[in-house]
């Protein structure tokens, strides 16, 4: 890998969002593509802080320094990406559910997703299930659905049902996730699939988006 | 007033038998079986709301307590159990005393959320103690209010204070305080020092308007002492590595265990577990609780995680089924576990005979007698 690529992975890595900034316009300034950038070093990064996560080597502060450095990488990147034409992987619309005003677990999923190449709408906390309808009129192919509650759960599946009335559930991958959320509960309510954290919800979405 | 079903001589059982199991001189566990008879919806209309918080604050404290006094006296107390109520301000109250905004919410389920009352630097952030602050004057003005009534009868609790970082989150939010860790570590040392100061101000004042009246100190969970007791926690831990843990959490939890004479830790998920060896190593801390966390299996199957606390020396509080509660006893013995049970349907337990049957059996198949 080109050193300065190295250089704007490791700062990611290490949470540093001056050194992520500084190193992403040096490449930009040595000719390197917004679209290497993003795939050589942003997204893999980004990868290897999930996998760390994962491995319990980083916990939530780390992560989130790390998407913070991506993102401020990011948004010297993404004016390259527009005018190359390079789309993003898909469109995710995310948002804790009606009741439920936590917001951490979703956070921490949007920067990941974020961190693994799609365009994120973020819904924020206490969503109504009619703002994730209007989002998937809007183009979103992806909602990830976040709730922290037993007693907010349901508003899951209600918001499944109302994407289902306005028949758009063919129009878009259901996921969902929280401390109490299982795969169970996921077959159950009819979404297309759970992760148990941050990192596995982007490989989720990757996956599902590629069937 | 209403009668409570528990006399001067139950108090005395309990005492007892709860001071031995704190010295570690029961051969069995303390069982917390409160059972409460059905009442007439008719009777709390309005409903009643678990938190005293959710109450106006111009509503007379007399009024609020007589709202809760059919449910103090339709409760029986079997085992170790004992007359208790946790004066529920919400999670980490401390916040709101300490100048954050308090909201009330009542769907889908009551709760209280703190948040910050103004954007403030953490470097300009210093918290102090405010006497004329019209939360703390609320909770001491109820806590007055409730030991009055009652006096050595009903446990009043200290209400739930919160952790030093749960309360900080409340001025910060939370995603800036996890960011704050890594960016200005100083910064989070500095008010989580004060945080622990004024916690156990609020914890002490508390104390002399509860220990003269009760015969004791209890918290928002049903454990009791003659002494001062509190079940300590910090829900923010779960997001933590042990690293941070170290530096931010245990300082305050081990200033708190020496001000305490039995102090528990809640350790509220398996995000927490983590976090077990440095808490066993708090010499004077002398409990934890374990809750396995919504969506996780109960208590009785986390076995080796149980035994890992009692191996290290500590008590060991959960909130079982009365099946749980026998898997434990035959698994790993009864002594030093507190069990506080929860029956698993509303009908269970309404016969006396079926709870002393209940307590007996325990007893038959506790492994450690």
């Amino acid at each position: 890998m080109n050193e300065i690529l190295k250089n704007i992975y490791q700062a990611i890595l290490e949470g540093d969002m001056d050194a992520a900034q500084t190193e992403v316009r040096a490449a930009v300034d040595a000719g390197i593509t917004g679209g290497e950038i993003l795939n050589t070093a942003l997204i893999p990064a980004m990868g290897q802080v999930g996998c760390l996560f994962e491995k319990e080597e980083y916990f939530v502060p780390e992560m989130l320094t790390a998407a913070r450095a991506m993102k401020a990488g990011l948004e010297i990147v993404k004016p390259l990406l527009v005018n190359s034409g390079l789309e993003p992987v898909g469109k995710v619309a995310i948002g804790t559910v009606k009741g439920d005003l936590h917001d951490i677990g979703k956070n921490l999923v949007a920067m990941m997703l974020e961190g693994a190449g799609f365009e994120i709408i973020d819904l924020g906390t206490d969503v109504a299930p009619e703002k994730f309808v209007e989002a998937i009129k809007s183009g979103a192919n992806i909602i990830g659905l976040s709730a922290l509650l037993t007693t907010t759960m349901p508003s899951m599946e209600t918001t499944i049902r109302a994407i289902e009335a306005a028949c758009l559930r063919g129009n878009a991958k259901i996921i969902i996730g929280g401390a109490p959320v299982t795969a169970e509960y996921a077959r159950q309510i009819g979404a297309d699939g759970f992760a148990p954290d941050a990192s596995q919800a982007a490989n989720l979405a990757t996956s599902l988006l590629s069937q | 007033m209403m009668k409570i079903n528990f006399t001067k001589e139950d108090w005395d059982r309990v005492e007892l038998d709860t001071m031995a199991w704190w010295a570690g001189e029961l051969n069995r566990p303390l069982v917390y079986l409160a059972v409460t008879d059905p009442i007439s919806p008719e009777k709390f209309s309005p409903p009643l709301h678990s938190y005293w918080s959710n109450y106006p604050l111009n509503m007379p404290a007399g009024d609020i307590i007589d709202r809760f006094e059919p449910l103090f006296a339709a409760t029986h107390f079997y085992g170790d159990a004992f007359p208790w109520h946790w004066l529920n301000f919400g999670p980490g109250i401390a916040a709101g005393f300490l100048g954050a905004n308090v909201h009330s919410v009542y769907e889908p389920s009551e709760t209280v959320w703190f948040s910050p009352s103004s954007e403030v630097h953490l470097e300009d952030l210093y918290l102090t103690y405010d006497a004329t602050n019209i939360w703390w004057l609320r909770v001491k003005e109820l806590t007055s209010a409730l030991t009055e009534r009652y006096g050595g009868n009903l446990a009043v609790s200290h209400t739930d204070l919160g952790g030093n970082l749960d309360i900080l989150a409340s001025f910060r939010g939370t995603q800036e305080l996890l960011f704050d860790l890594l960016d200005r570590p100083e910064e989070v040392d500095r008010l989580t020092r004060a945080i622990t100061q004024l916690w156990l101000r609020y914890y002490d004042e508390l104390d002399t308007i509860i220990r003269p009246a009760c015969r004791g100190t209890s918290c928002w969970t049903p454990v009791w002492s003659n002494g001062k007791t509190y079940m300590m926690q910090s829900d923010f831990a779960y997001m933590i590595s042990p690293a941070m843990f170290e530096r931010f959490v245990l300082p305050d939890l081990t200033a708190c265990c020496n001000h305490l004479d039995h102090s528990f830790y809640h350790l509220d998920g398996k995000g927490q577990i983590r976090h077990l060896d440095l808490l066993l190593s708090i010499g004077r801390l002398r409990g934890i609780q374990w809750i396995p966390g919504d969506g996780q299996p109960p208590p009785q199957e986390w076995l080796p995680l149980l035994k890992r606390i009692r191996a290290g020396g500590k008590l060991c509080q959960v909130f079982v089924s009365p099946e749980g509660a026998r898997t434990i006893v035959k698994n790993l013995g009864g002594r030093g576990f507190l069990f506080v049970i929860q029956p698993v349907s509303a009908s269970d337990f309404l016969n006396p005979e079926e709870a002393q049957a209940f307590l007996k059996t325990l007893a038959e198949e506790d492994s450690s007698l």
